[in-house]
C-alpha cells in the first residue's frame, strides 16, 4: 500500500505518466483492476479516448465513486433529485415560517435566488462535513440570528432526509467517507488508484481519498506543480493550499515528475515564466505557436476563432485536438452557436430544450388553459406538432379571419360568440372606402357549426381540472397532449389517438424526427423527475393547474440537450474546464479587462471577514483561483495558443486588455496582437461559408467564379445594381414603384381608369405617398393588426363622428342654433346623444371595451363638451345653422349622384360623405370635415393634393346642395381635440374659381395621369423621414435620394 | 510624474471627506489612484476589498482598475519582502472599482437577506421594463377598475 503524490508541470506530463503506468500494469496482468478519479465528464471522455479498449478500468467522478462505495456497503439510501431538494427546502421554510422561526428571511422563502443560495450553502456545509447539530450548538452560543436560522433549517432538512433514508448528491460523498471510516476492511481493492485533473479537494473529498488510499495496492495522485517556482508564487497559490491539505492528511511519497516536453518551445517558455515578478528571460515569439487577436466585437472575435478552427479541420486536424474556451459561457454561447452553424463546424454545446419546436409547441399548449388567448390558440392550432383531429386547416384559416374580424382576445365565450352571425354586427367606420362584408355572414351555417363544434371540443380537451394531483396532471399531459399511453413510450409504432394532440406521433413523422424525439424524451424525463419528487417529498394532495404548469415550465426552461456525443466535435466550454484537459490547439475568447480575471461571485450570507471570524471553519470553494487557472491552462496546450479579445465594448468605447493578456505579451519581445478593423470582411481565401465567399467575391469584383456559384453570383450582382440604383439620384426605376410593363399598366388602367369612382381619401393617399397607394390599392396589402382590448384610433374617430352627427341632427330637428344663449340646451342634447351612442358602441364599432371604457366615455364627453362650447362662441359671430349631417353623394343607395369634375382632356368621378354642412340666413353654406387628430393641414397641402376634403366637398356641395343664387362660403377641417380648424378655404364667388381649388384640381389630374402610367415612387414627407409610423415601411426603401426622385416625377 | 503640492495634499489628507475639483486632463484619476495606494500603504491591516472607488462609466472604471493593478504590482516588485503588498497582489481580482450602478447592485446582493430581496435579482433592460410597465398597467386596470 503506497501513496504517491506526483507533481508535474502540466496535465500532459500527468497523462503521459498515467498511460505509461497503466500500460506497465496491464502488460503483466491485463485483468489488473484500475480505478481512475477525474473531475469532469469531458476529462473522462478524453481519458477513455486515450485508453482505448483497455479492460478492467473504472473511471469515476467523486459522485459515481461514492455511489459505488455505498452500493458495496449495501446502504439502503435513496438519492433525491434536484426538484425534490427544492421542494423539500420550500416545504421546510414554510413550516419554519408557521412556527415563526425564520424572521430574518421570512419574505425570501419563495424567491428562486434565495432557494439557490440555500442549496449552495447546504453544499458548503456538506463538503466540509459540518453536522447540523454541530452548527446549531456553535451558533446558538455565539452566532448571529441569521446563523441560528440557517442552523435550524439545516437541522430540519437533514432530519427529514435521515428519517426517509434519503440523501442529496453532496450527502452521498459524506456517507461514503463515513462508510469507509467505519469499516477498514470494507471496499478493499486489489489494484491501483489514480487521481488526476484536480486542483482542490473539499474536506469530505480528502477524507474519502485518505480512506481509499489505504485500500488500494497503490494510490497515485497527480497535482500540477512547478518545483522551479517559489511556493509563495502567484501561480501556485491555489495548488499550494491543495498540496498542503493532501500532505497533512495522507501519508504519501512526494515525487517530482520530469517534464516530457511535447509542448512547443515558445509555449513552454510562456508556461515557465508567466507571472514571474522579474522575468528571467524574454524571447522572440513564434507566431505559429502564440497568436493574439483583437476584434472590434465579440461576434468578430468568435468569427475569427471559428474561421481558424475551420482551417485546421480542413487540414485534417482531428476535432478533439482543438478547443474553444471563454470566461463566461452564457455570453458567448449564442454567438458560437450561430457562427458555428453558419460555418458548418461541429461544436460541442448544449441546446436549450425550449428551443426545440416540438417542445415549444407543447409549452404553448400548457399556456392555453383556461383563457385560450387569441394568438397562442391559433399558433397551436397551426403547429405541425399538434395533430388535433377536430379542425381542418381550412377551418383554422376561416377561424383566423372570423376571430380577427370580431376582435377575439381571449376566453372561450368570445371565441364561440364570434362564430355566431347573430351576435355579429357590421362595424361602422367613418370612411368612404369601407364596403367589405364580414366573413362570418358569408359562410354556410353547416361550415360554421363544424368550426364551432371542432373548436369547442379542442377547448374542452385542453381544459384540465383546475385542481388535481401531480400524477393526474402528468397522466393527462402524457395521454391527452403528447399521445403516449403509459408503458408504451418505448414502442416504435404509436398510432394516432382520437383523444390526443399526438405530439409524439408528430415528432415521429417530423423531417427532424431524431432531434424532436430526443427533445421529447428529455421532456418526459422532466415529467418523471416531477413524479419522483412528488413521491419523495409528498405535499398537499392536490395542487392548482397554474402551480403545476409554472413549475413544469420553469424546469423545462432550465433544461439543455447535450450535443451528439457520437459526433467528433470541437469542445466549447468555460476556461475552468480546461484544467483537466490537454489540447493541441486552444482558442481563448474574451481576454479583455473585467472579463477574465473577474471578481469572485457575491455571497449573500457572509462577508469574507465574517467567514474568517466564524466559530466554524467556513471555506468557500470557488471553481478556480484565476491566476493559477491561467497558468494551468497554458500548460495544457501543446502546439498553438490563440488568444482573442474584443477591443471595443458594446457602447463602442475602447476596451483594454485583460492583465493576463499583458502578462503573456510581457514574456516575448515581439508579440504584437493582430487587430481586426471595424466592419472588416474576409478575403475570398479566408471565407468560411458560402455567404462570406460570395460577399468577398463581389467586393473584390472577382472575374473567375467557381461554376457552381455562378448563378448566385449573378443574382447578387443584380441585387447590387438594384441597390446602387436605389441609392443614386437617377430617376426612380422598376424597383422603386415605377412599373414598366405594359400589361401591368393595362391592368391598372382597367381599375383606375376614367370609369373609376374616386374618393377623397384615395386621392389624398396618392398625394401623400404614391408608393403607399400602390401597396394598399394595387397590391391590396393590408396590415393585419392583432385584436386588442379597447378601441383603435379609427374606431375612436368613428365614435366621435357618430356623436357629433347625432347632436347636430337633433339640433336641426329641434331648430336650435349653436350659440352661447343655447349652450346649455345643446349640452343636454350632447349628453343624451352620448348616452345613445355609448349604449351599443362596442357592437356598433366592433371593439371589446377595455377596463377603461367607463373612463373613456367620460373623457369623450368632456372633449365634446369643450368643442361644442367653442362652437357656440364662434358661431355667435357668424350665425350658421346645422343643415345636413353625413351628406353622401355617389353611393348607389343615395339619391345624390356621383360628382363629375371635368378638365380639358379628362374627367374625374367622385363619391364621398360630407361630415356636416351648415347654412346661414342668406343660404350660404359652410362645409365641415371633422378630424379626430390634432395635426393641422396647410393650404399648401391642399394645393399638393394630399388633403383634398375641403376642396372636393365644397365642389360637391356647390353642385348638389346649393340653392340658386347662393354660394359656398367656407370649407374647413374641424379638429375635435384642439377646438380649432385648419385648411380653411373662403370662397368669394364659385368654388371652381378659387385659386387653391384650381391648383388642387390641376394636381389631381396630374396624379390621375401618373397612376395610369403606373408611377408609384415613395415620397417622403421631409428629409429621409416619412410619418412616424407607416404600415408599409417594411416594403419601401426610403432614403435621402427619394426626395430628389419624387421631385423628378413632379411629385414634390 | 512629479506631483504638485495640491495633488500631494489631496493624496495624503486622511480621516476626512475630500472633494477634489479640477479641469479635464489635470490628473484627477492619478490623484485618486495614488490616494488609494497611499491609504493601503498607511493602513497595512486593511485588505484590498476594504476600499471602494466608483466612476461614472464602465470605461473609466476599467482604466482605473488597470492603473491600480499596475501600482500594486510595482509595489510588489519594489518591496518583495513586504507581505501586505504580496497579499494585495493575490487579491487583485477583488478590486472594488466600478460604476455606481455596479456598486449598488453589489451592495444589494451582499445584503440581500437584510434587504429581503432575491439574491440573484437581475437588472432588466429598458425594453423589458416597458413591457413590464404595460403588463402592470393592464393587470392594475383589471384588478382595480373592473367590478
Amino acid at each position: 500500500m503506497t501513496t504517491n503524490l506526483f507533481q508535474t508541470r502540466s496535465m500532459r506530463s500527468a497523462y503521459n505518466h498515467l498511460l505509461i503506468q497503466i500500460e506497465e500494469l496491464k502488460e503483466s496482468n491485463p485483468l489488473y483492476p484500475i480505478f481512475i478519479l477525474s473531475p469532469s465528464s469531458d476529462a473522462i471522455s478524453e481519458l477513455q479516448t486515450n485508453l482505448g479498449d483497455t479492460i478492467c478500468i473504472s473511471i469515476h467522478q467523486f459522485y459515481t465513486l461514492a455511489n459505488a462505495i455505498l452500493d458495496e456497503a449495501a446502504f439502503t439510501i435513496q438519492e433525491i433529485n434536484d426538484i425534490a431538494v427544492r421542494r423539500l427546502i420550500r416545504s421546510i421554510l414554510h413550516q419554519m415560517q408557521e412556527k415563526e422561526q425564520i424572521q430574518v428571511f421570512e419574505r425570501l422563502i419563495d424567491k428562486p435566488g434565495f432557494i439557490e443560495a440555500l442549496i449552495n450553502w447546504l453544499r458548503e456545509m456538506k463538503s466540509q462535513g459540518i453536522f447540523p447539530k454541530e452548527m446549531q450548538s456553535v451558533v446558538h452560543l455565539q452566532g448571529s440570528i441569521l446563523d441560528q436560522h440557517l442552523a435550524d433549517f439545516y437541522f430540519y432538512y437533514q432530519e427529514f432526509l435521515k428519517a426517509q433514508h434519503y440523501s442529496d448528491t453532496d450527502g452521498l460523498l459524506w456517507l461514503a467517507a463515513e462508510a469507509l471510516e467505519e469499516d477498514e476492511t470494507f471496499f478493499q481493492q486489489n489494484g491501483a488508484f489514480f487521481i488526476l485533473g484536480f486542483d482542490q479537494f473539499t474536506n469530505v473529498q480528502i477524507r474519502m481519498l485518505k480512506q481509499l488510499a489505504d485500500r488500494f495496492k497503490e494510490a497515485n495522485i497527480y497535482l500540477t506543480w512547478d518545483a522551479n517556482r517559489d511556493q509563495a508564487s502567484l501561480v501556485l497559490s491555489r495548488l499550494s493550499k491543495t498540496r498542503n491539505a493532501l500532505i497533512n492528511s495522507i501519508h504519501m511519497k512526494l515525487i517530482f515528475l520530469p517534464d516530457h516536453v511535447t509542448q512547443s518551445n515558445h509555449l513552454a517558455h510562456l508556461h515557465q515564466h508567466i507571472f514571474e515578478s522579474t522575468l528571467a528571460e524574454i524571447i522572440h515569439a513564434d507566431q505559429n505557436q502564440i497568436v493574439m487577436v483583437e476584434a472590434p466585437s465579440r461576434t468578430a472575435e468568435v468569427r475569427h476563432a471559428l474561421r481558424e478552427i475551420k482551417r485546421l479541420l480542413l487540414e485534417n486536424i482531428p476535432a478533439n485536438k482543438i478547443a474553444l474556451v471563454c470566461p463566461n459561457k452564457q455570453t458567448y454561447l449564442p454567438i458560437v452557436r450561430t457562427v458555428s452553424t453558419e460555418f458548418g463546424i461541429p461544436v460541442d454545446f448544449e441546446h436549450p430544450l425550449l428551443q426545440n419546436p416540438a417542445i415549444s409547441a407543447l409549452i404553448n399548449v400548457l399556456k392555453l388553459p383556461f383563457e385560450f388567448p387569441w394568438q397562442l390558440t391559433l399558433q397551436t392550432l397551426r403547429s405541425p406538432y399538434i395533430l388535433q383531429p377536430w379542425l381542418s386547416l381550412d377551418h383554422i384559416n376561416l377561424l383566423e379571419v372570423i376571430s380577427r374580424d370580431n376582435h377575439v382576445i381571449a376566453g372561450i365565450d368570445q371565441w364561440l360568440r364570434s362564430l355566431e352571425p347573430l351576435n355579429n354586427s357590421i362595424p361602422e367606420y367613418n370612411s368612404e372606402d369601407y364596403n367589405s362584408k364580414r366573413l362570418v355572414f358569408t359562410l354556410e351555417e353547416q361550415t360554421l357549426t363544424k368550426i364551432k363544434n371542432g373548436l369547442n371540443t379542442f377547448f374542452q380537451h385542453l381544459t384540465p381540472p383546475k385542481k388535481a394531483s401531480i400524477d393526474d396532471y402528468i397522466a393527462w399531459l402524457q395521454s391527452d397532449v403528447i399521445g403516449i399511453v403509459p408503458d408504451s413510450e418505448n414502442e416504435e409504432e404509436i398510432s394516432s389517438s382520437e383523444n390526443s394532440l399526438n405530439i409524439h406521433l408528430a415528432c415521429q413523422q417530423s423531417p427532424f424526427a431524431q432531434r424532436d424525439l430526443q427533445a421529447l424524451s428529455f421532456f418526459m424525463q422532466t415529467l418523471r423527475s416531477l413524479h419522483n419528487a412528488s413521491v419523495q417529498i409528498p405535499s398537499k394532495d392536490q395542487i392548482f393547474w397554474q402551480d403545476f404548469r409554472d413549475e413544469l415550465i420553469s424546469l423545462v426552461s432550465t433544461m439543455e440537450i447535450p450535443s451528439d456525443s457520437t459526433q467528433n466535435s470541437i469542445s466549447f466550454d468555460r476556461l475552468e474546464a480546461g484544467r483537466a484537459r490537454t489540447f493541441d490547439y486552444l482558442f481563448v475568447l474574451g481576454l479583455s479587462e473585467g472579463e477574465f480575471p473577474s471578481p469572485p461571485p457575491v455571497d449573500p450570507f457572509y462577508t469574507q471577514q465574517e467567514r474568517q471570524d466564524h466559530p466554524l471553519s467556513l471555506i468557500k470553494y470557488n471553481l478556480s483561483d484565476q491566476v493559477s487557472l491561467w497558468w494551468q491552462l497554458i500548460g495544457n496546450v501543446n502546439k498553438k495558443l490563440t488568444l482573442l479579445r474584443p477591443y471595443l465594448d458594446e457602447n463602442g468605447a475602447p476596451w483594454q486588455a485583460s492583465p493576463y493578456w499583458e502578462k503573456v505579451r510581457d514574456c516575448f519581445t515581439n508579440l504584437e496582437p493582430f487587430r481586426i478593423p471595424i466592419a472588416d470582411h474576409p478575403m475570398p481565401k479566408d471565407a468560411a461559408c458560402l455567404t462570406e465567399l460570395l460577399t468577398a467575391l463581389i467586393k473584390t469584383e472577382a472575374r473567375t467564379i467557381p461554376p457552381q456559384l455562378e448563378k448566385r453570383y449573378r443574382q447578387i450582382n443584380y441585387a447590387k445594381v438594384i441597390q446602387n440604383q436605389r441609392l443614386s439620384y437617377l430617376p426612380a426605376g422598376n424597383f422603386e414603384g415605377v412599373l414598366g410593363k405594359e400589361s401591368i399598366k393595362k391592368e391598372i388602367i382597367q381599375e383606375y381608369g376614367n370609369n373609376h369612382i374616386w374618393s377623397p381619401s384615395q386621392l389624398n393617399q396618392y398625394g401623400n405617398c404614391p408608393f403607399q397607394f400602390f401597396a394598399q390599392r394595387i397590391l391590396k396589402i393590408d396590415a393585419l393588426k392583432d385584436p386588442e382590448e379597447g378601441f383603435d384610433s379609427l374606431q375612436r374617430g368613428s365614435l366621435l363622428h357618430a356623436i357629433l352627427e347625432h347632436v347636430y341632427r337633433r339640433l336641426t330637428e329641434l331648430d336650435i342654433t349653436p350659440s352661447i344663449e343655447n349652450q346649455n340646451k345643446i349640452l343636454e342634447v350632447l349628453d343624451s346623444s352620448c348616452d345613445s351612442i355609448f349604449f351599443n358602441a362596442p357592437e356598433r364599432f366592433g371593439f371589446h371595451p377595455s377596463p377603461l371604457w367607463k373612463y373613456e366615455q367620460e373623457e369623450i364627453r368632456r372633449l365634446l363638451k369643450a368643442l361644442i362650447q367653442w362652437d357656440c362662441e364662434e358661431n355667435d359671430k357668424i350665425n350658421y345653422e346645422p343643415f345636413l349631417q353625413e351628406a353622401c353623394f355617389g353611393f348607389s343607395s343615395q339619391e345624390k349622384p356621383v360628382l363629375v369634375i371635368q378638365n380639358e382632356q379628362s374627367h374625374l368621378e367622385l363619391r364621398g360623405k360630407i361630415d356636416r354642412i351648415d347654412r346661414n340666413a342668406k343660404g350660404e353654406l359652410r362645409i365641415i370635415d371633422y378630424k379626430s387628430g390634432s395635426t393641422k393641414y396647410s393650404v399648401s397641402a391642399i394645393r399638393q393634393a394630399s388633403a383634398l376634403q375641403t376642396v372636393l366637398y365644397a365642389l360637391a356641395a356647390e353642385e348638389l346642395w346649393l340653392e340658386q343664387g347662393s354660394l359656398v362660403k367656407t370649407s374647413l377641417f374641424w379638429h375635435i381635440p384642439i377646438k380649432d380648424y385648419s385648411g380653411k378655404l373662403d370662397f368669394k364667388t364659385t368654388v371652381k374659381q378659387n385659386d387653391t381649388v384650381k391648383e388642387a384640381l390641376q394636381r389631381i389630374f396630374l396624379h390621375l395621369g401618373l397612376i395610369q402610367q403606373a408611377y408609384f415612387p415613395s415620397k417622403p414627407a421631409d428629409t429621409r423621414q416619412c410619418r412616424q409610423y407607416c404600415d408599409y415601411a417594411a416594403l419601401c426603401r426610403v432614403n435621402r435620394q427619394s426626395i430628389a426622385k419624387a421631385k423628378q416625377g413632379d411629385l414634390s | 510624474m512629479k506631483l504638485t503640492e495640491q495633488q500631494l495634499l489631496a493624496i495624503q489628507t486622511q480621516d476626512q471627506s475630500l472633494v477634489v475639483q479640477a479641469g479635464a486632463g489635470t490628473g484627477k484619476t492619478t490623484v485618486l489612484v495614488q490616494r488609494f495606494v497611499h491609504l493601503l500603504e498607511t493602513h497595512p491591516e486593511w485588505s484590498l476589498d476594504n476600499l471602494y472607488a466608483i466612476t461614472f462609466t464602465e470605461k473609466a472604471a476599467r482604466e482605473m482598475r488597470i492603473r491600480l493593478r499596475q501600482e500594486v504590482e510595482e509595489k510588489v516588485s519594489l518591496h518583495p519582502d513586504v507581505p501586505q503588498w504580496q497579499e494585495h497582489r493575490l487579491n487583485l481580482d477583488k478590486l472594488n472599482v466600478s460604476t455606481i450602478h455596479s456598486l449598488c447592485a453589489r451592495i444589494l446582493r451582499e445584503n440581500a437577506i437584510a434587504c429581503q430581496i432575491d439574491p440573484q435579482f437581475q437588472v432588466i433592460d429598458e425594453q423589458e421594463a416597458n413591457l413590464l410597465k404595460e403588463e402592470s398597467i393592464r393587470s392594475t386596470q383589471k384588478r382595480t377598475i373592473l367590478p
